[in-house]
């Protein structure tokens, strides 16, 4: 019997021989990395020698390793060379964060996007030029008059939904927000808006 | 090239001049599909490793200062792709392949043609073929942290704790997602 020579074992060598009693798979994961020390890669050779469940597992795992070792390299179609130099002669990668937007520019329904909000930009603020000329010619008078009824319509509603709140709490009444603004004015407020709306469409696609 | 070759460009593309780029675009090409072969063993796609191997040299051309000259490039810029693709997989920003079928045209995985430009003769062009990609369909379908123990030891031949230290995982932890990952493909391959 195999037990009978167990006296002649040091205690490293006994401990391990317990150690393979409770065998674990992962001993013939380290055997095979070459990562035990001696007194355990023998024991796990006894074991081996002894098991030949475990000699099934240690041939699958050869297997495996040898066809990892044997996966070819896949042949690279494009010569990325072009595109890196060409990043760095733009000072691309010298940024403190990389953006991935330099390896991959954006989709093209992006730049779609952009085109049509350009040109609807250029179209709104080429309706709204005239008003523009002329509100700049009448200066600070029109200015002053326009923020007083954007002012003075803001309070009053404000005024009236204070009233409408505490004299209903329960329900109140809203009243509605009116602006007295002539149409040229309501263009180039939609002008500006649009143009506040692309700066944060910019801001927006350009941040990752 | 020798490694004396490997560091005079090294410099050369640290010193920040016109020939820098140059210098650089030099080692591009010597480790490019080197590269690209790590992105794609972990991506599964063509195209997203292309840009995850461009997007590497990118970043270690921006951390060259602080690359140590007398170690070889090989090794420092496969960690970084592979730290980069795990953050791809780990963001959704490349949804892990899990059958070819799946795949559009960008996407499609390595073809026949592809493999036997890699294979050594004619005679072992199916078998390797066959295996190749039964074996990477294995890989791609692991869970990311498996995937990147395969390529970490198998690949670059990483020690234990080297790859716990590029992963910045406990090694216990390493080890089993190895040696998990190791089991699955085994199984794997046994089942096809």
């Amino acid at each position: 019997m195999a037990d009978f020579q167990l006296p002649n074992y040091s205690v490293t060598q006994l401990l391990n021989y317990m150690l393979m009693k409770e065998f674990n798979e992962d001993y013939l994961h380290e055997y095979l990395d070459g990562t035990l020390d001696d007194e355990t890669r023998r024991a796990v050779e006894a074991h081996l020698a002894r098991s030949p469940e475990a000699r099934a597992q240690l041939a699958e795992l050869q297997a495996l390793f040898a066809s990892l070792e044997a996966l070819p390299e896949l042949p690279l179609g494009t010569d990325l060379s072009v595109a890196v130099v060409t990043a760095i002669g733009q000072g691309t990668a010298t940024s403190t964060t990389l953006s991935a937007g330099v390896a991959r520019p954006l989709p093209r329904w992006v730049w779609g996007l952009l085109l049509g909000q350009v040109v609807m930009a250029i179209v709104l603020l080429g309706r709204v030029w005239s008003a523009l000329v002329d509100w700049w010619g009448t200066g600070q008078a029109i200015a002053t008059d326009w923020l007083a009824t954007v002012q003075m319509s803001l309070l009053g509603w404000v005024n009236e939904f204070w009233l409408g709140v505490t004299a209903v709490w329960q329900q109140p009444n809203l009243p509605t927000l009116s602006i007295d603004l002539p149409t040229a004015q309501w263009a180039l407020l939609f002008g500006l808006a649009l143009v506040v709306w692309l700066a944060g469409n910019r801001l927006l696609f350009t941040s990752d | 090239m020798t490694h004396t070759d490997e560091q005079r460009l090294l410099h050369q593309a640290r010193q920040g001049d016109e020939t820098s780029a140059a210098a650089y675009g030099e080692l591009v090409r010597r480790y490019q599909t080197a590269v690209f072969n790590t992105a794609y063993r972990l991506l599964g796609r063509r195209v997203e490793a292309e840009d995850a191997a461009q997007e590497a040299f990118l970043r270690a051309y921006q951390a060259l200062d602080r690359f140590d000259m007398e170690r070889p490039f090989a090794p420092w810029i496969k960690r970084i792709t592979t730290n980069l693709c795990l953050n791809w997989l780990e963001s959704d920003r490349v949804k892990p392949q899990l059958l070819a079928a799946e795949m559009g045209r960008d996407d499609e995985p390595v073809s026949m043609d592809d493999w036997a430009q890699a294979a050594p003769s004619p005679e072992q062009t199916l078998v390797r073929q066959e295996q190749a990609t039964r074996l990477h369909e294995a890989i791609w379908a692991l869970p990311p942290h498996f995937r990147a123990a395969i390529e970490l030891r198998h690949f670059q031949e990483l020690s234990y704790e080297e790859m716990a230290e590029v992963l910045e995982r406990p090694l216990s932890s390493v080890k089993s997602d190895l040696f998990r990952a190791r089991k699955l493909l085994a199984e794997k391959m046994k089942e096809s």
